[in-house]
């Protein structure tokens, strides 16, 4: 019982500083601006700071193409992905080694060295201010190729040839048994590729530059850099808790699939 | 008949290479295509158009590597990644070791310790930025001083160190706490039997165990600290237009989204991406090194 009272103790004050934000965030100005020190409001269902936040901004047209950009790029990661692991694991083939270790190398470039001249590329090809644009640096990912090839392997080959002595083509395999076999490992880069994604800062801060566009992450920032003043810190607050409650919940919902063992196989611990 | 086991033969050859394209054109147009492009460039003189004027050998490396403010930029960086990689490491480490045993609230502290692997670092920011206010920020009101934390030379790397700390942990957690529970009971209760506790439990069996978890972390840890600028161009960028309070948390991307983005110094920012990109893979060479011999993979 002290156990777990001793581990729950250690969580709230490692999430301190999100209570914080959601204190602050029923506060009045000038309750946040006293010098005394105001750790939960006064008064209860001050909600003005909501307020502000859904009238005077865009905050769900923002979290609408964050939602885009990290859904659908997730899911086209997870196919690009698979269908290399799927190649990688199952054929035999000439080149197959110096591919894979394509794959490999560019585990080793990180992509904020890639940023500005991929940049230029999104711009040279019309996709500034589109979904595509904010999406396509983010279909590919050598680590998920690996992570999953790792899991696939472990999958018998003879499986796959027995499958073919019933009549199933390769692709069908793939679609049939190997997809639908390894959930957990595609929940896994699907989930992590959606919270890297969605909270991802820099990427869509250069390739959108109108307010329809912005993503949550981007205009929460300029929100407070802009235009401040004007809302004050309490309606910051507001919109940094708005945008934080899609992801945590996403994160919540599937933690327990992702906590309950599978990335063990994904990172063979 | 003959036509149709030739185009099954065909198809057979070239099948695998036709799962393999998207993820490869996708590779070379957003991975190999840049970083040579950049490489190339870094070599030569370009204008604001990025058109290539001429030769320039090493001249912008020389330059680059000579000014002042990039040496810095270097330097805050490895102090960035010195601290950040080991500490986030050993707390994720630490909490993963303490919810190892699974409890009837283990899901509930669970979600707390990796709460922070699910918030982008614009909200982390945009919460820290508040906190470290020098008059309306909980920290000030806590402690009672009085301190400009993100825009005093003197803390504001050191903060932006700390929220980085902050927000690394609950991945580290949560690939750590699956690489323990992943662990076998058997291995664990048959080193309790030979007498193995504490420290000598740790270092000798369950450290070796998870060492393939820790060494993934450590790469991308250090991958992603040697390149971060997040929280540089947020917190400080706006207020100081550079790097921060005397540049102090300008770091090496951040220089180059100053002079490649912000500004048009193509020719700075290429050879400073280069150099980057070196420190980045020097730093992961070395962990790979020193881990080596360490990692267990069975």
């Amino acid at each position: 019982m002290l156990y777990q009272f001793i581990c729950i103790v250690t969580g709230v004050i490692l999430i301190l500083p999100i209570i914080y934000a959601i204190n602050i965030s029923f506060m009045p100005q000038d309750e946040i601006l006293t010098t005394n020190l105001h750790f939960f409001p006064s008064k209860a269902g001050y909600l003005e700071n909501y307020k502000i936040v859904f009238m005077h901004t865009r905050i769900l047209r923002f979290m609408w193409n964050s939602l885009v950009m990290a859904g659908i790029s997730s899911i086209v990661r997870v196919i690009v992905a698979s269908l290399a692991a799927f190649s990688f694991s199952f054929f035999e083939y000439r080149g197959k080694k110096a591919l894979f270790a394509l794959v490999v190398g560019s585990m080793i470039i990180p992509a904020d060295v890639l940023v500005v001249q991929n940049y230029f590329t999104t711009a040279e090809l019309g996709l500034i201010n589109t979904y595509l644009g904010m999406m396509v640096v983010f279909f590919i990912s050598g680590i998920n190729i690996f992570v999953m090839r790792q899991n696939f392997l472990s999958y018998s080959i003879s499986l796959k040839e027995a499958a073919q002595v019933d009549g199933c083509t390769n692709f069908k395999f793939y679609r049939k048994i190997l997809m639908p076999s390894n959930i957990p490992v595609i929940t896994t880069v699907f989930i992590s590729s959606f919270v890297g994604t969605w909270n991802t800062y820099l990427w869509p801060l250069l390739v959108t530059n109108t307010d329809a566009m912005r993503t949550a992450q981007v205009a929460v920032t300029m929100l407070n850099n802009n235009e401040g003043s004007n809302y004050g810190v309490g309606a910051v607050m507001a919109a940094a808790v708005v945008i934080l409650v899609p992801s945590v919940a996403v994160f919540l919902l599937f933690q327990r699939k992702i906590v309950g063992g599978v990335m063990a196989g994904a990172v063979k611990g | 008949m003959k036509g149709k086991t030739f185009g099954k033969k065909l198809f057979q050859s070239v099948e695998p290479y036709l799962y393999l394209f998207p993820a490869f054109l996708l590779l070379i147009m957003f991975a190999y295509y840049p970083f040579a492009k950049n490489t190339v460039l870094s070599f030569f003189t370009v204008n604001k158009f990025r058109e290539i004027r001429e030769f320039a050998g090493i001249a912008n490396y020389i330059k680059v590597l000579g000014d002042e403010k990039f040496i810095q930029s270097i330097g805050n960086t490895l102090v960035f990644v010195v601290v950040t990689v080991p500490v986030s490491i050993v707390v994720g480490f630490g909490l993963a070791l303490l919810a190892r045993k699974r409890t009837r609230t283990s899901s509930l502290y669970e979600a707390m310790y990796s709460m922070s692997m699910a918030i982008s670092v614009s909200v982390v920011a945009m919460i820290f930025q508040l906190a470290f206010n020098p008059s309306m920020g909980i920290v000030n009101k806590l402690f009672g001083t009085n301190v400009s934390w993100l825009t005093d030379p003197k803390t504001a790397l050191a903060a932006i160190i700390f929220i980085q700390i902050w927000a690394n942990v609950g991945y580290n957690f949560i690939f750590l706490l699956s690489g323990l529970r992943g662990m076998s009971e058997d291995v664990l209760e048959s080193a309790r039997i030979d007498g193995a506790t504490g420290i000598h439990l740790l270092t000798r069996i369950i450290i070796p165990m998870v060492s393939p978890t820790l060494l993934f972390l450590l790469m991308k840890d250090i991958a992603y600290a040697m390149t971060t600028s997040s929280f540089t161009l947020i917190l400080t960028y706006p207020v100081f237009h550079n790097g921060g309070p005397n540049g102090t948390t300008e770091t090496i991307m951040s220089y180059v989204y100053g002079k490649g983005i912000v500004g048009t110094n193509y020719n700075a920012a290429f050879a400073a991406t280069t150099v980057g990109f070196v420190l980045a893979a020097v730093m992961m060479a070395l962990s790979l090194v020193l881990e080596k011999r360490k990692v267990n993979y069975d």
